[in-house]
């Protein structure tokens, strides 16, 4: 299955250039879809199997040393079928080829056409690898390469600097957590021996063997060469904090978020497949994968849901604020993130996951829809300067309005659901741990925020007044205008999206004046049109049916049930019953979540379209927190003083050093050399005479020295 | 030592000269040859101050085999004279060799290795 993409990748990056555009393209979709196919199929006849039971594929051995019973590192390449895989490989291949195929038409004038779809391939590859690998190692295999293709995308115009530097940020903030995670690996294999998730001696099958699991999995770590003296921390809480470090930086948690609204000086579509579908949702995925670890260590999960909770709420307020639309999207996405994270760290691990899901929905709906409107406004990404959009852009309207009752949480959509789950877990699990009532006020706060942003990009774009200029019909104008535009922007790539209207606008003879919004080709639009779709029915598909749905604390939902051979916990196996909240709570929690979100709603109905209060007069009479907030907490500003400058003072004395000392030592020894050889050659008079009384000189020497030695 | 086949008598070695008039002489020949090797500027006469070099120490070489009443001191002077004489083959052709190609046997215009 990862083969395909694979293939079409290496096909574009060595014929892409030769096969032309439309056949590179569309090369690429088929490999992406042929993937899609073959997971559906796989998926089915997994899932009318026993589902029990993981189904493994084993490749050949990667890395064996030592051999037959004193095997000292094993660990294979090799995949693994199981129901969290399904979902994930679903979701990836699924979201993946419906963003191809939309690729088709965003970069169809591109002039690194085949490039771009070289990356696109290589990077459903890597996550392909990610979710269906078998071992942990082979995990972090594609776990890196993820995050190179991350790098190659988001750094796609590399032309411009800010995409470059964009690019660059996404890496190095992944490095950080991935160096987490790559000790969390040693970890793993000294106190298990194994990098197979599952087997009898997979990490699982040692945890469920009592014996090996006193030694392992609730051993001990030593840590007193470090801290001191009699520092002792349990080996799964290490490992799951280390991971939970990886799961930080791939997810943009919040540390090490700042790389996530960075990586929109992409392509769109690349937001979408980052941002939606796949590299995000890495680290939930790992997370979900290593439950078994982190049930060991209850602290870790709170730490899990601690962070998550805060970046939801974090990343939110930072997008109250934000005017590129993109932007509004990409702190949506931390936040939406920080839920499942919250989700995760109750204990409810197929809740993170089913949010995971439905947001890859109703995120790559959205930003899609914005691609799509920066598309139609000529590479406009300013909220401020949009408006109205409803009337010139119905289909890509409509479709954007669902996902964003989607993300809101109203009811019969797909948010709703899943988001209202996450919360439910966390008030359950708040009732034995009081510390969890902070992070339901968190996740309930982050509703009403989220409500009230989501609101203000909807209202600001679609609704109300365009208030872009609108410029005149000519078509000589239009190209000065294009012109203009393009400097006006900054942008630097070679796409003018102008071309694709011109070419649209005769196809559809609406008569439609370039410069004026227009709606988006045809091709675009039924991606938004399937995504939205998705996003409508998403939430439901994982119930098992309705009846059940509203007090869905008693019984594991149909997607628990599906999940739970993968999910199903070790540790807390009948430990404690957990207690589930009756029907009465639970509506009255959903109407609040509900509640909150339409209050949201509301205020940003009041704001940005009655206009009572001015969103202006009340940036004015907060000051100082709009200031915070528009400028992202200065967390940005922050890391630059704590981190990268003295960092850049680091490199600048290493740089010093290296060239005063390192190659000040190297030079110093070629330039004694070429002294002394300056000095001798001097006795290289070239008059053999000369010669010849130094050999005589020299014989008088030796003989004197014989003669009057003592 | 009177070989009796020889159609001449050799001539008589004066068995009064001491050995240290032969170390004497062949001290003087050696000093000559040196500061001809030293300071004559033609090729030619740098080689053939050489050869007076040999010849000396060669006679100082016989003096002592005389004086101690062994050969081994004459055996060694066939060997100098044997090499030599190949030096002055190959030293000869390098010299010709020299004047063709410089148009000069002059040892100080020779001096392109000079470093």
């Amino acid at each position: 299955m990862p083969a395909l993409p694979l293939a079409g990748a290496v096909t574009n990056a060595f014929a892409g250039r030769r096969l032309g555009k439309p056949l590179s393209g569309l090369l690429a979709c088929l490999a992406v879809f042929g993937a899609f196919c073959i997971a559906v199929l796989a998926v089915s006849t997994y899932v009318s199997g026993d589902t029990s039971r993981p189904h493994q594929l084993h490749l050949f051995p990667w890395i064996a040393w030592g051999a037959g019973r004193s095997q000292v590192l094993m660990a294979e390449v090799g995949f693994m079928l199981d129901p969290l895989a399904s979902v994930m490989v679903l979701v990836v291949t699924g979201i993946g080829s419906l963003i191809h195929l939309y690729s088709l038409g965003y970069m169809s004038h591109d002039a690194s056409y085949s490039r771009f779809f070289t990356y696109l391939n290589l990077f459903t590859f890597s996550m392909l690898v990610l979710v269906l690998a078998n071992n942990f190692l082979f995990m972090f295999v594609g776990w890196e390469l993820v995050g190179l293709c991350s790098y190659l995308l988001i750094g796609f115009w590399f032309t411009r600097p800010s995409a470059a530097s964009a690019g660059k940020k996404a890496f190095i903030v992944n490095r950080i957590g991935d160096w987490g995670f790559l000790i969390g690996l040693f970890l793993i294999w000294t106190s298990f021996g194994t990098f197979q998730y599952f087997g009898d001696h997979g990490v699982a099958g040692v945890l469920d063997d009592p014996g090996k699991v006193l030694i392992a999995g609730r051993g001990g770590l030593d840590l007193s060469w470090f801290f001191g003296d009699g520092v002792v921390v349990p080996v799964a809480l290490a490992i799951s904090l280390l991971l939970f470090v990886g799961a930080t930086g791939k997810s943009a948690q919040v540390p090490l978020y700042v790389w996530l609204p960075d990586a929109m000086e992409g392509p769109t579509p690349v937001s979408a497949l980052i941002h939606a579908a796949t590299m995000v949702t890495a680290g939930v995925y790992m997370v979900a994968r290593a439950h078994s670890l982190y049930e060991l260590a209850p602290a870790a999960l709170t730490v899990v849901a601690t962070v998550g909770a805060i970046t939801a709420i974090f990343a939110a307020s930072i997008a109250l604020v934000q005017n590129d639309i993109k932007r509004v999207l990409a702190y949506s996405t931390v936040s939406q993130l920080g839920y499942m994270f919250l989700g995760l760290g109750t204990g409810a691990f197929a809740t993170g996951i089913f949010h995971l899901m439905t947001h890859a929905f109703f995120k790559a709906l959205l930003f899609l829809g914005a691609g799509s409107v920066i598309h139609g406004l000529s590479d406009e990404q300013d909220l401020r300067r949009m408006g109205g959009l409803l009337k010139y852009m119905k289909v890509t309207a409509i479709t954007f309005l669902v996902g964003w009752v989607a993300i809101i949480g109203i009811p019969p959509f797909a948010g709703f659901f899943s988001k209202d789950l996450i919360l439910a877990k966390t008030f359950e699990r708040a009732q034995e741990d009081p510390f969890y009532y902070l992070h339901y006020a968190l996740g309930l706060i982050t509703v009403g925020l989220t409500a009230f942003y989501m609101s203000r990009l909807v209202f600001l774009a679609f609704f109300g007044r365009y208030r872009g200029e609108v410029v005149s019909h000519t078509p000589a104008t239009v190209a000065v205008a294009a012109q203009h535009d393009h400097v006006q922007e900054g942008t630097v790539h070679t796409a003018p999206a102008h071309d694709v209207h011109a070419v649209s606008d005769t196809h559809a003879g609406q008569g439609v004046h370039p410069g004026v919004p227009h709606e988006s080709p045809a091709t675009m639009l039924i991606r938004l049109i399937a995504l939205a779709a998705l996003s409508v029915v998403g939430g439901v598909i994982p119930l098992s049916g309705i009846p059940e749905f509203l007090p869905f604390g008693h019984t594991p939902t149909g997607f628990e049930q599906f999940l739970a051979p993968s999910l199903e916990s070790h540790a807390a196996k009948g430990d404690h019953a957990v207690q589930h909240l009756d029907a009465t709570t639970e509506l009255i929690l959903t109407a609040l979540s509900v509640g909150t979100a339409s209050f949201g709603v509301l205020i940003a109905a009041a704001m940005y379209l009655a206009g009572r209060p001015r969103p202006a007069d009340l940036a004015g009479a907060f000051t100082s927190p709009y200031r915070w907030l528009s400028n992202k907490w200065y967390v940005d500003e922050l890391y630059q003083a704590t981190i990268a400058h003295p960092g850049a003072r680091l490199a600048s004395f290493l740089s010093a050093f290296d060239l005063g000392v390192i190659d000040g030592a190297v030079n110093g020894v070629a330039r004694l050399a070429r002294g002394t050889g300056g000095l001798l050659r001097r006795l290289q008079s070239g008059y053999v005479r000369g010669y010849a009384v130094s050999f005589v000189a020299g014989a008088f020497a030796v003989l004197a020295y014989w003669a009057f030695r003592p | 030592m009177q070989l009796p086949f020889l159609p001449f008598p050799l001539p008589a070695i004066p068995p009064n000269v001491p050995t240290e008039a032969y170390l004497i002489l062949g001290g003087i020949l050696f000093a000559l040859g040196c500061m001809g090797v030293m300071m004559r500027k033609s090729v030619i006469t740098i080689f053939m101050s050489i050869e007076l070099m040999l010849n000396a120490v060669n006679l100082i070489f016989v003096a002592f085999s005389r004086q101690l009443g062994q050969l081994d001191g004459q055996i060694f002077v066939f060997f100098v004279m044997a090499v030599a004489a190949a030096e002055v083959a190959v030293g000869l052709a390098i010299i010709i060799d020299i004047f063709r190609s410089r148009r000069t046997a002059d040892i100080d215009d020779v001096s392109w290795l000079k470093g």
